[in-house]
């Protein structure tokens, strides 16, 4: 009786959400159309008064690119080495530290485990603004600063992460492991080749999530490298690029900006099209099954 | 002889072996917590013990006692600093929670063609912080911006957005929504899709029109999961502190001036780390308090989730038996 109800009443509620989700497609696409437009369309196209909202094909150029690989403000292929870097390295420690501590705590029996994890999950409450000038003391003491281990260090291990391969590790059956056990693996074999291989899904969460820290850092680099450093990552210097053009003196390198913001953008999102899965688990830390 | 890890039995080298384990134990856990304890641990505490005490950018230590607290009760610019960010909170936690379960209902039905229409709203979760500030400067622009430009064609004038002491704050709340709405919606969109078919459609069966089902099925069923967005957003919406670093550094008139700029420029700029580590604590304390208070918001919430179910099931139950 509900499904014959084809009414008005029902058409223009479907009118309406159609309406809706095309305003929002429109709102939440635009800027991401600016940003491509931005970075392809040439100098003369960017000054354009009144703006031409669809540039014809002939005002597109690829000559921003190379400029930001030749500029000496933006030194790219250097600074993508170093973001790569700075990521990868990342994600590598996390992979095994988290691993190790998260399996230690969850399958392993030593004393003082309650402690730890009431610890950890203590240090997640703290926010990196709160502590980000006693960290750049810390760093500096030690004989960091500036230096790639400088800015890798602390987001080197994560007690989020272990805390999220340990309530993992808790779900993998003990029978598995105490079977590598008795036959005759050692601790360090169990961990490689049992348990990590059985938590596959919980480490690529993590591996995208700490993978994404690092591409994706800006405040901890910007405060523990020099002004112009070798060790400038991707969006250091396009915050700094883009803080410039706030006084208005750098218009031509406008495109620049945007070339650049597409650079940091394409590795993400085809990560996100790949592991959608796991972005969704690992942004939200397991508090919504992914 | 293969040692197992295990030891099975009673054997004479049990006690060796649960020392084994131990150590082994501690072996892994080392390098994460070494990390964690120097770069979090540590750091945090200094924040506590620095606040009381009088530090220049050269670490000469000298005892402060209360001192830098009571600097901050009477700092004009640090308590307008904390006046905008209670401000930008309250303008966006709200916004943030509304846009993004709206985004997410809308996008929480199934035609040929939503999957491409999903990724289009979910793309601003793949554009770092610092690209969505830069791409917003341009669209924010006064003479060459987007917004300004169909502004003009809609006969308004020119708006100075970021470069304007009254429309700063507003452009950076805009440009903070689009990617923290997207990212929560995708979070939202998730539990949607765990609201139970059957629940809806014992609903449905009682006669129950859009509103209601979405008020005693949908909503008690996410509520947790909305609790949740609404505490993690609350708590980045008070750190704030990238898009005005960036664009603004707390200007004009520091109209954009948030508590996490404000401890960085006294401690970079002003060299005060003493007093940067009092405005950090008192942000942590903040942070602290509102999460706690939110935390009880759920517990709340979540009693009236149970009972809201229940009643369903036992709807459910009735409808299946007549069925």
């Amino acid at each position: 009786m509900r499904r014959r109800r084809r009414t008005p009443r029902q058409q223009a509620a479907t009118f309406v959400y159609g309406v809706l989700l095309a305003a929002g497609v429109v709102v939440f696409g635009f800027p991401l159309y600016w940003m491509v437009r931005g970075a392809l369309i040439n100098q003369a196209m960017w000054m354009r008064v009144p703006l031409v909202w669809l540039p014809p094909l002939k005002s597109l150029s690829l000559e921003a690119f190379a400029a930001i690989f030749a500029s000496e403000q933006f030194r790219m292929s250097r600074v993508l080495l170093n973001t790569a870097l700075v990521a990868v390295f990342m994600m590598g420690f996390n992979v095994i530290f988290d691993c190790m501590a998260g399996f230690a705590l969850s399958k392993m029996r030593l004393p003082g485990k309650g402690l730890v994890l009431a610890a950890l999950l203590t240090t997640i409450m703290v926010p990196f603004e709160g502590m980000m000038v006693p960290l750049y003391l810390t760093v500096t003491r030690l004989g960091l600063a500036d230096t790639m281990l400088g800015i890798i260090l602390p987001g080197a291990a994560s007690a989020f992460c272990i805390v999220l391969m340990w309530r993992f590790f808790n779900t993998v059956p003990d029978e598995i492991i105490e079977a590598a056990a008795v036959d005759g693996a050692s601790w360090g074999q169990i961990l490689f080749s049992v348990a990590m291989p059985a938590a596959a899904p919980a480490i690529a969460t993590i591996a995208v999530f700490t993978f994404l820290a690092g591409w994706e850092a800006f405040v901890w680099p910007l405060l523990i490298t020099d002004p112009q450093s070798k060790f400038d990552v991707l969006q250091k210097v396009l915050a700094n690029a883009t803080y410039a053009s706030m006084g208005g003196t750098t218009q031509t390198e406008w495109a620049y900006l945007m070339a650049t913001g597409l650079i940091s953008t394409l590795p993400v999102l085809a990560l996100f099209l790949l592991f959608q899965r796991f972005f969704i688990a690992g942004l939200t830390g397991g508090a919504v099954k992914g | 002889m293969p040692h197992e890890p295990w030891e099975i039995g009673n054997c004479p080298r049990s006690r060796a072996r649960r020392w084994h384990e131990a150590v082994t134990g501690a072996t892994f856990l080392l390098p994460g917590l070494a990390i964690i304890f120097l770069c979090v641990a540590i750091p945090g505490a200094l924040a506590f013990g620095l606040s009381f005490t009088h530090c220049s950018r050269f670490l000469s230590i000298q005892w402060a006692g209360l001192y830098n607290y009571r600097k901050l009760l009477a700092d004009p610019v640090a308590l307008k600093a904390f006046a905008n960010t209670l401000r930008y909170v309250a303008v966006f936690v709200p916004l943030n929670l509304v846009i993004a379960l709206t985004i997410s209902l809308l996008l929480n039905r199934e035609f040929r063609g939503m999957k491409a229409i999903r990724s289009v709203y979910f793309v601003p979760v793949a554009v770092s912080g610092v690209v969505a500030i830069s791409i917003f400067r341009f669209l924010f622009d006064r003479d060459y911006g987007p917004i300004n430009a169909a502004l003009g064609t809609l006969g308004f004038e020119k708006v100075p957005w970021l470069w304007s002491e009254h429309w700063a704050m507003w452009a950076i709340i805009a440009l903070a929504l689009w990617k923290s709405a997207a990212f929560f919606s995708l979070i939202l969109l998730a539990a949607l899709q765990d609201v139970s078919a059957d629940l809806q459609q014992a609903a449905v069966v009682d006669g129950a029109g859009p509103v209601a089902r979405f008020l005693h099925v949908t909503l008690p069923s996410i509520w947790g999961v909305l609790m949740t967005v609404l505490i993690l957003s609350s708590i980045g919406a008070f750190r704030v502190f990238e898009p005005m670093f960036v664009l603004t550094k707390g200007g004009p008139n520091d109209a954009t001036q948030t508590i996490a700029l404000q401890a960085y420029d006294t401690a970079f700029t002003g060299g005060e780390l003493g007093y940067a580590c009092a405005i950090s604590f008192a942000l942590l304390a903040v942070i602290l308090v509102v999460t706690a208070a939110m935390n009880k918001l759920t517990a709340l919430g979540r009693g009236r989730r149970s009972v809201a179910i229940a009643m369903e099931r036992r709807r459910l139950g009735e409808g299946g038996r007549r069925a």
